[in-house]
């Protein structure tokens, strides 16, 4: 594995040595990881391989049964889900389902009043104010008193991703955002992620469409059978063969 | 910009206008009603709906919104209209102290039941909450002469001094639970509150503590169904067992899920329906309570948004006819 | 001495009964991920049953325990069929109609019979004094009947093919789809058993305690009691927590009064759910 050039710093979320097993099946084993400060980091590998529950053990839906999960030097690991979100790290979910009967403005607003929100809202902003900007930010300004339940695939993604920006996260970590969306939409939601980025929004995300991820981020992790293979940067990982095999039978474009 | 006023209109007190008309006016129709309605009888049912109005209301503040659901309603109910009813007869305390030392004792049940079984799923907290209200019951059955036993205690001070003043008390009690239901829906507490209900994880995932939520939800529910406990208690001058019952329970339950749980208007048909065909269907005695456990797996199964979906619905096609013709 | 004879005798057959009533109830959540709240209806429709058959239809007993539980093992798939198979992804509203649905059969037999206990006579008459103790045949054929029950399902489960199934949906439902397993059969085929066995408690509980039309709500706490303890979910559980209830009951029933045993249950569902949510043994039950 290649060494990954750090700027000395500490970096803003790791994981160390974590394990979950459910029943006989180990779903995550020896799992380390390093997320700095600022950077896009890609997680690959096929499906069942652990991805999304990786994503539970780091924001508290699971339990560990070994490991830790340090954020900004804290010991995040044992804090229930809302405690971890107020911390500072947010999540998409694969399956967007946020609030159905609710309208796309109300699902932001949600996210407003959580205790980190509330800490960071300037005086005497309305909350439909700000959850209006999140809104903007993902393009979804015009649907803003739709029923949640009348949006498109692409746009139910983008919303979870406004509703998660909403709680004003350190680390953003989204789950197959690209997953069952048409090119186009592939398009303006990678625009979204790489203009975050930009603005220095850390973010890791989990996808299958290696294409559209490799142009996006930095460094790439790959997982299978919930052990990390490789890491390094788009071009190194694609030319490892384990992980290249790994994807044997599925579309690697 | 054009949008800001777009969608401020649809927060805050400007988008309740709509609403609040409608509250005032029927609020208008309830204070007149005794001009119209002048038989004693049929204020005594009024008052009924009325006070079947707060219980089905205070309910649905947390079952209609979070989506637990609470199957023993009665024990608050009970509870303080016993309290009160005992610090009446004992110490002399008047309704003006009783009533809302109910609402404060129940909030405070409600905040120890609460703490420790809402953070757990939904079904404990149902079997719990069925639990408490049972052994209520009970205990009120086989209590000594203190609690009164089988027969309950009677002789407590009226709640005004005639029927017609009972009927404003609980109107205007009534008036005020309907318009705190609707500011409470529209305000941030009630948005976080729907969304406990829609989707609890993604609310989670939100940053938000729902248990807190939920315990909140649930001591306010608890306070208001106390107070109007007392109330009970007071008008009419005597508690009993049954009102622990677990059948009050399920009336009250009944009420919000036929009418429309969640929806402020939903448990307010409800319980007038309920109180109305209580009244009406009398000679039928303990088979009431087959037809409207009957009518709840009905509206389960068929309609569960309840009633008021049903005439919404109904308008609408109406309303939809009549602009083709 | 004698005392405690008589609690380990009472308390193991208690807990029997407790078992052929809990295993159905943490069957179905185990598997179907849902809290049947007419389970209890199911009990008192076997007892109400065997009563009607046995006593007023004066049809044999062996005949008429066979059709009380099978008729309601079919009242229980039909409410699931029709009723909870509509709403399963809306838990609120399975509780809502289970619960409505116990409160109807309530009513009817309250109207059909009325309130007054009814008994049915003990299938064997008789009893055999054990170390001082009396236990009555209806007792033992009770544990007996229970037991072999119990151990049947068990094999069933781990043994043959369709209980395997069982075993499948319950951890998985979808995989289990995948390697062609329905699941809605699996759900409907629980539910058949769940309430076959509560009815098979009501039956041969009905001579000896009365049939009354409120009869359905004790043992649904009792049976939630237990699946609180021994873990939601747990079948291993569900048995040991039915004896521990058996015996803490029967126990406090003779060192102090009868009526306290009936708050056993309710201290116990207390003190689990403040201190120990996911039970003495079994699935967690708290988190996602």
């Amino acid at each position: 594995m290649k060494e990954r050039e750090t700027t000395g710093m500490e970096p803003i979320l790791e994981i160390r040595n974590m394990s979950k097993a459910f029943g006989g099946i180990k779903a995550i084993t020896n799992f380390d990881l390093q997320v700095n400060q600022g950077s896009l980091v890609g997680i690959i590998g096929p499906n069942g391989a652990g991805k999304t529950t990786l994503y539970n053990l780091v924001t508290g839906f699971y339990r560990a049964d070994s490991g830790e999960v340090w954020f900004n030097k804290e010991n995040i690991t044992s804090l229930k889900p809302y405690q971890i979100v107020n911390k500072g790290i947010a999540r998409t979910f694969q399956l967007a389902d946020l609030f159905k009967e609710m309208t796309v403005m109300e699902n932001v607003m949600v996210s407003r009043f959580c205790n980190r929100a509330k800490q960071k809202n300037v005086d005497g902003e309305k909350p439909w104010v700000t959850a209006m900007a999140y809104l903007e930010e993902v393009g979804l300004e015009e649907r803003f008193n739709e029923k949640v339940k009348n949006l498109s695939f692409g746009e139910l993604r983008l919303l979870d991703i406004a509703r998660a920006m909403a709680t004003q996260p350190d680390v953003l970590l989204l789950d197959e955002p690209f997953s069952g969306l048409d090119n186009e939409d592939v398009e303006i939601l990678s625009k979204a992620i790489k203009d975050m980025h930009t603005k220095g929004q850390t973010m890791v995300i989990i996808e299958h469409r290696l294409k559209d991820l490799l142009k996006l981020v930095e460094w790439v992790v790959a997982i299978v059978f919930g052990e990390k293979i490789d890491e390094g940067t788009p071009s190194d990982i694609m030319n490892n063969p384990k992980v290249v095999s790994a994807y044997l039978g599925e579309r690697s474009k | 910009m054009q949008q800001l006023n777009q969608y401020t209109n649809l927060f805050g007190l400007k988008s309740l206008y709509k609403r609040l008309l409608g509250l005032a006016a029927f609020g208008v129709v309830v204070l007149l009603l005794p001009l119209v309605v002048k038989d004693l009888y049929y204020l005594e049912i009024l008052f009924l709906c009325q006070y079947y109005v707060i219980l089905a209301c205070s309910w649905d503040i947390l079952a209609g919104f979070t989506g637990n659901i609470n199957f023993g309603h009665a024990f608050f109910i009970a509870g303080a209209g016993y309290l009160g009813a005992v610090l009446n007869l004992n110490l002399g305390w008047q309704p003006w102290l009783t009533l809302p030392l109910g609402a404060i004792v129940a909030g405070i049940a409600g905040l120890v039941v609460g703490t420790v079984t809402l953070r757990l799923k939904g079904p404990y907290f149902a079997a719990v909450t069925f639990c408490f209200g049972t052994l209520l019951y009970k205990w009120f059955m086989v209590s000594s002469k203190f609690l009164g036993g089988e027969e309950g205690l009677s002789g407590i001070t009226s709640l005004t001094n005639s029927p017609l003043m009972n009927y404003y008390f609980s109107g205007v009690f009534m008036l005020i639970v309907i318009l705190f239901l609707y500011l409470l829906a529209k305000s941030s507490f009630g948005i976080v509150l729907r969304s406990i209900g829609e989707n609890e994880l993604a609310c989670e995932g939100s940053g938000i503590n729902t248990t807190y939520y939920k315990v909140v939800a649930f001591v306010i529910s608890a306070a208001i169904a106390g107070m109007a406990g007392a109330m009970y208690a007071h008008m009419q001058m005597h508690v009993g067992p049954e009102m622990a019952h677990d059948s009050l329970s399920m009336l009250v339950l009944m009420m919000a899920v036929v009418g429309g749980m969640g929806t402020i208007i939903g448990p307010i048909i409800g319980a007038y329906l309920l109180a109305i065909t209580n009244e009406a269907l009398r000679f039928l005695g303990e088979f009431r309570l087959l037809i409207y456990s009957g009518a709840v797996v009905a509206i389960v199964l068929f309609a569960p948004k309840g009633l008021l979906e049903i005439f919404t619905q109904l308008f609408r096609r109406v309303a939809g006819q009549a602009r083709r013709n | 001495m004698t005392t405690l004879l008589n609690i380990a005798i009472l308390g193991t057959i208690w807990g029997a009964v407790y078992s052929l009533i809990s295993v159905g109830f943490t069957l179905i959540f185990g598997v179907a991920g849902i809290i049947n709240l007419s389970h209890g209806a199911f009990y008192m429709l076997g007892a109400y049953l065997a009563y009607t058959f046995i006593t007023v239809l004066k049809i044999n007993v062996v005949l008429s325990a066979v059709m009380a539980v099978v008729i309601v093992a079919v009242i229980g798939m039909i409410i699931d069929r029709f009723g909870i198979r509509r709403m399963r992804d809306r838990h609120a509203y399975v509780l809502i109609l289970t619960l409505a649905i116990s409160f109807f059969f309530q009513e009817l037999i309250y109207g059909i019979f009325g309130s007054y206990g009814k008994s049915v006579e003990s299938f064997m008459v008789g009893e055999i004094v054990l170390g001082g103790v009396n236990i009555s045949y209806q007792k033992l054929l009770t544990l007996f009947i229970g037991a072999i029950l119990v151990i049947l399902l068990w094999l069933f489960i781990k043994k043959t093919r369709t209980g395997k199934s069982i075993s499948a949906v319950s951890q998985n439902k979808d995989a289990a789809l995948l390697v062609g397993i329905q699941y809605e059969r699996v759900y409907l085929m629980t539910m058949g058993i769940s309430a076959g066995l509560a009815a098979v408690a009501g039956v041969f509980i009905a001579p000896i305690l009365e049939a009354v039309p409120t009869m359905w709500s004790f043992p649904l706490f009792k049976a939630f009691a237990i699946v609180i303890i021994g873990g939601l979910g747990s079948l291993g559980g569900a048995i040991i927590a039915s004896l521990l209830l058996g015996y803490s009951e029967t126990a406090v029933s003779m060192l102090f009064s009868a009526n306290y045993s009936d708050m056993v249950y309710l201290v116990a569902i207390i003190l689990v759910l403040i201190f120990r949510p996911n039970g003495l043994i079994g699935k967690k039950v708290s988190r996602a």
